[in-house]
């Protein structure tokens, strides 16, 4: 269910709710505070637990790696702009903590590729949030080569890299192919949801 | 400590924030204040003696014009790359590229046409002076600006550190412009330019990376 709010944005009941949530915050409000990073600490355990069995790393870290992102959260959380959307700017802020923990074990991955990996998932994730659809069931719809493409990385966690072993195509056919199937995933949420509003 | 327990104690310190609001708010009143930091430095060190003159001057007020779009594009980037998520539009990255480049093209044009007599007199050891106040002047915009960086959440530390340095160069490179009465392409290119860019890199490579991790 969306709606478009005082601040002329299209926000699903999830993101106006946590948006609201936060500007209480921001004004001082214990309470809604409280309940807001209750709500981001399931979402993002969620988060970051599919991120580290993404780059094969110990998900013993997660529980670790959220009360630093909700540490980040509470210092930097005068940056949220009431007029921007809040999923996105808490998981850049959840991206960059993840990514920190990454280097600091000593991944050996570029941080374009870190960087662009975990795009994905919190794509999918804020379509999984937004969207009371199925997106699995979104995903059959795709083209026989996106379906595959994306259906190895986001049900088998495989990178990038891996996807292209697997299935043959070059890195960047599958970089290609994973940004053009979200782009179609997110069009076919957006029309379901203009169906039944 | 478990989740909870830092939820609650979060929740319980928890303290009324000023919103950071736009780059381009912010933008404004770090021109505002740049504005009084450098008529402060320009009351103590003196303007050029023939300023009045030289704003009528097409070749002068491009120098400045490049030098003040540089400040203010250098500062709505790093403004825009502090806040989470913040989408920068590409035409924005593209005006940076050529204020830039333009401010590069600009110290080359002023070198060419020289003769040899020209060249060796700006390569004079005494235009050290005008690379000190230059440098002085961007690490103390540049400190201020780093401060409120720190504040934000940046995500490109490195592009962050960069762009700090080159808003710090750009108020050094108004503020040498509007006090040094040296016309001289050389010595304008080496001890307003080069010199000074390449200290202020250093600085921030070393110094502001460091200090903007989060």
């Amino acid at each position: 269910m969306k709606a478009t709010d005082a601040t002329g944005l299209d926000r699903s009941k999830d993101e106006a709710e946590l948006s609201k949530l936060m500007v209480q915050a921001q004004g001082g409000d214990s309470a809604s505070y409280q309940k807001l990073l209750l709500r981001l600490s399931e979402l993002l355990l969620k988060y970051l637990r599919h991120s580290l069995q993404r780059f094969r790393v110990s998900e013993d870290s997660a529980e670790d790696i959220l009360q630093e992102v909700l540490l980040a959260i509470h210092q930097k959380r005068g940056t949220y702009d009431p007029q921007q959307f809040f999923l996105p700017w808490m998981y850049a802020i959840a991206r960059y903590k993840v990514i920190d923990h990454l280097r600091r074990s000593k991944m050996a991955r570029s941080m374009v590729m870190l960087n662009d990996e975990l795009e994905n998932i919190e794509t999918l994730m804020s379509l999984e949030s937004e969207s009371t659809l199925d997106v699995d069931r979104l995903i059959n719809q795709l083209s026989d080569k996106q379906k595959e493409v994306l259906q190895l990385v986001k049900l088998e966690g495989l990178s990038v890299a891996e996807t292209s072993q697997k299935t043959g195509y070059s890195v960047s056919d599958v970089k290609v192919t994973v940004h053009r199937a979200i782009k179609n995933l997110q069009e076919k949420v957006k029309e379901a949801a203009r169906e039944n509003p | 400590m478990k989740t909870h327990d830092l939820i609650s104690q979060l929740s319980k310190d928890l303290k009324p924030v000023k919103t950071w609001g736009s780059p381009e708010i912010l933008v404004a009143k770090f021109l505002a204040m740049g504005v009084i930091f450098g008529a402060g430095i320009l009351l103590m060190a003196g303007m050029r003696a023939d300023i009045s003159g030289k704003l009528h001057q097409l070749d002068y007020q491009l120098g400045l014009g490049w030098w003040s779009f540089l400040l203010a594009m250098s500062l709505y980037l790093v403004f825009a790359l502090a806040i989470p998520a913040y989408k920068i539009s590409r035409t924005m990255i593209l005006l940076f590229a050529v204020i830039l480049i333009s401010l590069i093209l600009w110290h080359v044009h002023a070198l060419m046409g020289l003769d040899s007599e020209f060249l060796q007199a700006g390569t004079s050891v005494a235009g050290i002076r005008c690379s000190v106040f230059t440098v002085i002047t961007s690490l103390g915009g540049g400190a201020l600006l780093t401060l409120k960086i720190r504040q934000g959440a940046s995500g490109k530390i490195g592009i962050s550190s960069l762009l700090v340095a080159a808003a710090s160069l750009a108020l050094g490179g108004v503020l040498i412009s509007l006090n040094c009465g040296d016309d001289n392409g050389m010595h304008v290119a080496l001890w307003h330019f080069l010199i000074p860019a390449l200290t202020v890199l250093v600085v921030a490579m070393l110094f502001v990376r460091r200090g903007l991790r989060w």
